[in-house]
């Protein structure tokens, strides 16, 4: 096992991160603008694709144990198409890098400090993941292992007080809404899903000597959007018609619990440990990009791809958010779109190639006989 | 590359440190230049809103021992709410940071506006907490909140930790603004705020050059609909039943007057409640019907003031018949302050108990079905009556 590679269980623990960043930060925000009380139905809607797409993953990683997406590509329809591919995926993860990264800006530019000077500080930040980034995936693999008990205690705690607070009334009357809406939400939305990515991303680089991804990984990730559609319930159980005006679910969801300590907010700490997903997942997704890098310019120059992708980010942050006036929902409506069509397109596009190459090794093994 | 990267590395800490530390420095020196705004106080007239800032401020002796501060008051008035919250940090020549502030005082002339839409500039500031609480006022909030710096300081910067407390207790309601603006926009559009009221002071005041004041618990409820204000609950009985139907009080305490039980025992009983469950339901049969089921897990008596002696109220154990009747009594009582409190409110077409919000999230079509009956939405409690039942689980 190289600084490449990472166990089974590390990889899960990476998804699980990825997924608490991605899901319980900005998103319920924004889905409680478009379809109200419907939020949690929005969610349970794109995991359920979710799922099956992850199990498509799971199927090429059966299918392919050792392959990467490049090789796999690589061998089946060329080297061509797979440095394209690899392309498509390097815009995949930097767009869905710039959502945690939005969403660390949200919690320390907008809550923790009164006058916070972003473009100093996310200098500290980049730094911070890229340099994690650059030391390869085992380093962030076995971060991950360090951090999750702490990240999901905190995540669980916050969601917990949130609960004692809640009025859970407040989200009645259910199904009040259409699956059209419901779709048209995912869809504007869709970047903050397709976790399953990361799983494509890593093909080759899960260490399956002890044990490969199997189904059980999918009904984890089923138990654990369960736990979210409960946060997001209670999330918009405590603010309803306010809910879309605030920053993160979760900065805010504990907000009226501890009110009466003479300690001030504890939960502050929690808000702020779970703040390390952000950071984990974020190098997670700058790795998939200097991988992808990496492969594109020959698998030879990963520090200078790493530190590279590093600069497209900040520079992104910089100039399409502070520059250019892109509205943040304008940015998630149009990446929702794309990162919909790569997340759709590319795991079937992968399946094709893993069973184009499992006859292949079939065909060159008779022909071997 | 990567070996240059990691014998290098104390280099690139060095610079961070060396960019860091001064502007650590300079955040320090910013830390004197601010002020925190503890409350807000809102008062109108008729054209400008005047602002009236409760601010904490570190004393001449604070550095020494770290724990002294002061609370100083400071007013401005502009056409809208933002330009005179700038003007309060202009007059005190520091940053107002709102980060910290507890709670938002409405003067007796704001109230009569639109709440919700006068609150605007709050809702769009990201510093302010979400559970900043709301109260309201019999004078203007300028005079108000002056007279919180008369009472203890611990007191005067916590006045919401006291206020969460006692609303536990059935004394107060702490009613963040989020929750102001929640029940404003929920089908029955009602909602509640306490007002701040403090005991007379004004003999101390003559006497000593530096009064104090105390604060009043049970003050009257004043309640909003649509985000203005429509009346107020002052009776002692009403208020209680009020708080006995809130979700957040806990326990409290209930008074029985010229309890008789049989020739023997006259008494006023002070009865301990402990453990409330409160449940609000709404069936359908010709018209609506609003459930309030009231449990009382724990009750103890607090005391008994009789004029004459009877030893039957000194046994360990209470006799049974005995008991029956203190609960009877309070059963009575906690049902007839309900009833008065439902009938009042209904009498100005006011749902303090949420009957429109309870039939739209669990009986939307039968609801509907009752309010295509009636003549019009000003008549929608008309026919809405009341089933209370109250439970005493253990008695001691």
């Amino acid at each position: 096992m190289n600084r490449f590679s990472i166990t089974r269980r590390q990889a899960l623990f990476l998804f699980i991160i990825c997924t608490i960043s991605s899901k319980l930060q900005t998103l319920p925000c924004m889905f409680s603008e478009d379809v109200g009380n419907n939020l949690w139905l929005v969610l349970l809607f794109g995991a359920a694709i979710d799922i099956i797409f992850f199990s498509l993953t799971i199927l090429i990683n059966h299918l392919c144990p050792n392959l990467t997406i490049y090789d796999l590509i690589s061998q089946t329809l060329g080297k061509v198409v797979a440095k394209l591919v690899c392309f498509v995926l390097i815009l995949y993860f930097l767009f869905t890098a710039l959502m945690p990264y939005e969403a660390v800006r949200n919690v320390f530019a907008n809550n923790l400090f009164d006058t916070l000077p972003w473009q100093t500080f996310s200098i500290f930040l980049i730094f911070a993941v890229g340099y994690l980034a650059f030391s390869g995936l085992k380093t962030i693999g076995r971060s991950s292992e360090l951090y999750l008990v702490i990240i999901v205690a905190s995540v669980g705690i916050l969601v917990v007080l949130g609960a004692f607070s809640a009025d859970f009334g407040n989200i009645l009357p259910v199904f009040n809404t259409n699956f059209a809406e419901i779709s048209k939400t995912y869809v504007n939305h869709s970047i903050w899903f397709g976790d399953y990515m990361i799983f494509l991303c890593l093909l080759g680089r899960i260490d399956t000597s002890k044990r490969a991804l199997k189904q059980i990984d999918v009904l984890i990730y089923a138990w654990l959007m369960i736990f979210y559609a409960f946060g997001y319930i209670v999330f918009y159980c405590l603010y309803t018609v306010l809910a879309s005006s605030q920053t993160s679910l979760i900065s805010s969801i504990s907000a009226f619990s501890l009110l009466n300590l003479s300690v001030g907010r504890p939960d502050w700490f929690l808000v702020l440990l779970s703040q390390i997903a952000s950071v984990l997942s974020l190098s997670t997704y700058l790795y998939c990009v200097s991988d992808s890098l990496n492969n594109i310019f020959g698998k030879k120059h990963y520090a200078i791809c790493s530190i590279i992708s590093v600069v497209i980010l900040y520079l992104l942050d910089f100039l399409l958010f502070s520059h250019s006036g892109v509205s943040y929902m304008g940015y998630m409506h149009i990446s929702g779109v794309i990162s919909l069509c790569i997340q759709l397109i590319l795991p079937v596009f992968c399946v094709f190639c893993a069973v184009l190459a499992t006859l292949k090794n079939k065909k060159h093994t008779k022909e071997r006989k | 590359m990567k070996q240059f990267l990691r014998k290098n590395i104390w280099i690139f800490l060095i610079i961070s440190l060396a960019i860091l530390f001064p502007q650590s420095l300079s955040t320090q020196a910013e830390l004197n230049t601010r002020m925190i705004i503890s409350g807000i106080g809102i008062d109108f007239d008729g054209t400008n809103y005047q602002i009236t800032a409760q601010a904490v401020l570190p004393s001449s002796n604070s550095k020494e021992s770290g724990i002294n501060a002061q609370v100083d008051h400071v007013s401005a008035s502009a056409e809208t709410i933002s330009q005179a919250m700038s003007e309060i940090s202009n007059k005190f020549g520091k940053n107002a940071e709102l980060s910290h502030t507890e709670f938002i005082l409405l003067g007796n002339q704001i109230e009569n506006k639109n709440i919700v839409g006068e609150l605007d500039f709050f809702f769009r500031n990201f510093k302010l907490k979400n559970s900043i609480m709301l109260l309201t006022c019999e004078k203007s909030a300028k005079e108000t909140i002056e007279k919180i710096g008369k009472l203890d300081m611990g007191v005067a910067l916590s006045l919401q930790k006291i206020f969460i407390s006692e609303e536990e207790n059935m004394h107060s309601l702490n009613k963040s603004y989020v929750e102001f603006v929640i029940d404003s926009f929920k089908p029955s559009a009602t909602s509640q705020i306490d007002t701040l009221e403090f005991e007379d002071t004004e003999e101390n005041e003559s006497k000593e050059k530096q009064s104090k004041a105390k604060l009043k618990l049970n003050t009257p409820i004043k309640l909003f609909k649509n985000g203005v204000f429509t009346s107020k609950i002052e009776d002692k009985e009403m208020i209680n039943a009020f708080y006995l139907c809130n979700k957040k009080s806990r326990s409290g305490n209930i008074q029985l007057k010229n309890f008789s039980f049989g020739d023997a025992i006259n008494a006023n009983i002070n009865l301990r409640i402990d453990n409330i469950k409160t449940k609000k339901y709404v069936t359908f049969g010709d018209n609506p019907t609003l459930h309030v089921d009231i449990k009382i897990v724990e009750a103890s008596i607090d005391e008994i003031s009789t004029k004459g002696m009877n030893k039957n109220l000194y046994r360990s154990v209470i006799q049974k018949d005995l008991q029956q009747a203190i609960i009877n009594a309070a059963q009575e009582k906690i049902t007839n302050g309900i009833y008065e409190l439902f009938n009042y409110t209904k009498s100005i077409n006011y749902d303090i108990f949420g009957v429109e919000n309870l039939a739209s999230m669990f009986n939307l079509d039968e609801w509907n079905n009752y309010i295509q009956k009636l003549d019009g939405k000003s008549k929608l409690l008309e026919n809405v009556s009341i089933d209370i039942s109250v439970e005493f689980d253990k008695f001691r």
